[in-house]
């Protein structure tokens, strides 16, 4: 027998031992006995469904387009963080600051962190200038004469 | 409805469309109960667990993320529905199942033995064998359940019918030389 023929055989062997009759979906009686799950399909007419505009998180991962935001987003992040955390550099700490120790309010120059940043950006000398420029703001003490007459009307 | 594609019937059956989705389940029952046929080897729990697996896509359909894959995911739902039967329970044999182990009814030994050689294919093979002969499947249509190309299919095939051939010979029918 040739193999052709014996294949042709063997199919008619398959199709008889296999072929028991076509199966036919009967939906009327699924649609009873599965009432759950096709009122599931039913629900989501309003927009509960794949027409829904809000999107299904694996889905939108999958999408490459998404991804590459993502990523850049993070390598901005990443990049500001470091910028903003970054080690002061020797040239930032070596800087002379005279500037900074002419704040504007008088208040703000005499305050203990004022100061204690005066001298560490500049040594004793930018203490001083801080201090000096603090007496040039805040001008000459008040007579004491009329310190004396301003305790008396206080005291009556 | 009958000649739109799977993509559009399960875009709109995603919508809510019901009669969309019956196309769907219409349209793949006869491959979704060979494959569980091919698991199962009883046409009636086969027909069971393909229902189950259409009521388990209908609630699932919107996780499908390839709206032209749906014959592909489908398959593999009642494949799981299948097997999880074939472990709960075991219903008794009636003379119309195709069951590789059932005794010959009706005294045609040759349709045992081919029976009986389909039952010792891995399940790869006589899933396919299976969607080939159960009703005379094209391999367009195997291709949209098994996600395979129609080359694959035909090797995977044809290494069935050999192996058919080499039990069948083991059995006597010595006509069989593939």
């Amino acid at each position: 027998m040739s193999e052709r023929k014996d294949e042709r055989w063997l199919d008619e062997q398959l199709r008889r031992a296999i072929d028991v009759g076509r199966p036919e979906f009967d939906a009327e009686a699924w649609k009873r006995e599965h009432r759950e799950a096709y009122q599931a399909v039913l629900s989501r007419r309003d927009g509960d469904g794949r027409g829904d505009t809000r999107p299904h998180p694996f889905r939108l991962f999958a999408n490459p387009l998404f991804r590459s935001a993502v990523a850049a987003t993070i390598v901005v992040a990443a990049g500001l963080v470091l910028w903003t955390t970054r080690p002061n550099t020797p040239e930032q700490v070596e800087r002379p600051s005279v500037s900074r120790a002419l704040v504007s309010s008088p208040t703000d120059i005499v305050t203990f962190m004022s100061l204690t940043m005066a001298y560490r950006q500049g040594g004793e000398e930018a203490l001083n200038r801080q201090l000096d420029a603090a007496l040039e703001t805040l001008g000459p003490r008040p007579d004491v004469s009329l310190l004396n007459d301003v305790l008396n009307d206080l005291e009556g | 409805m009958e000649n739109r594609p799977d993509n559009i019937l399960v875009e709109q059956a995603a919508r809510g469309d019901g009669e969309s989705f019956t196309e769907l389940c219409r349209r793949y029952y006869g491959p979704v109960v060979a494959i569980c046929h091919a698991i199962l080897g009883d046409r009636h729990l086969a027909e069971d667990a393909a229902q189950e697996a259409f009521a388990k896509a209908a609630v699932h359909l919107p996780e499908l993320r390839r709206a032209d894959q749906f014959g592909c995911w489908v398959a593999a739902i009642c494949r799981n529905e299948a097997k999880s039967l074939a472990r709960t329970r075991r219903r008794p044999r009636s003379e119309n199942d195709a069951s590789p182990t059932e005794t010959s009814l009706n005294g045609d030994e040759t349709r045992e033995a081919v029976r009986m050689a389909l039952s010792s294919l891995s399940p790869d093979a006589r899933e396919v064998a299976y969607l080939r002969f159960y009703d005379g499947l094209s391999y367009d249509r195997i291709s949209a359940v098994l996600g395979i190309s129609e080359q694959a299919i035909n090797g995977r095939l044809r290494r069935a019918k050999r192996k058919l051939a080499e039990h069948l010979r083991r059995q006597g029918f010595d006509e069989v030389q593939l």
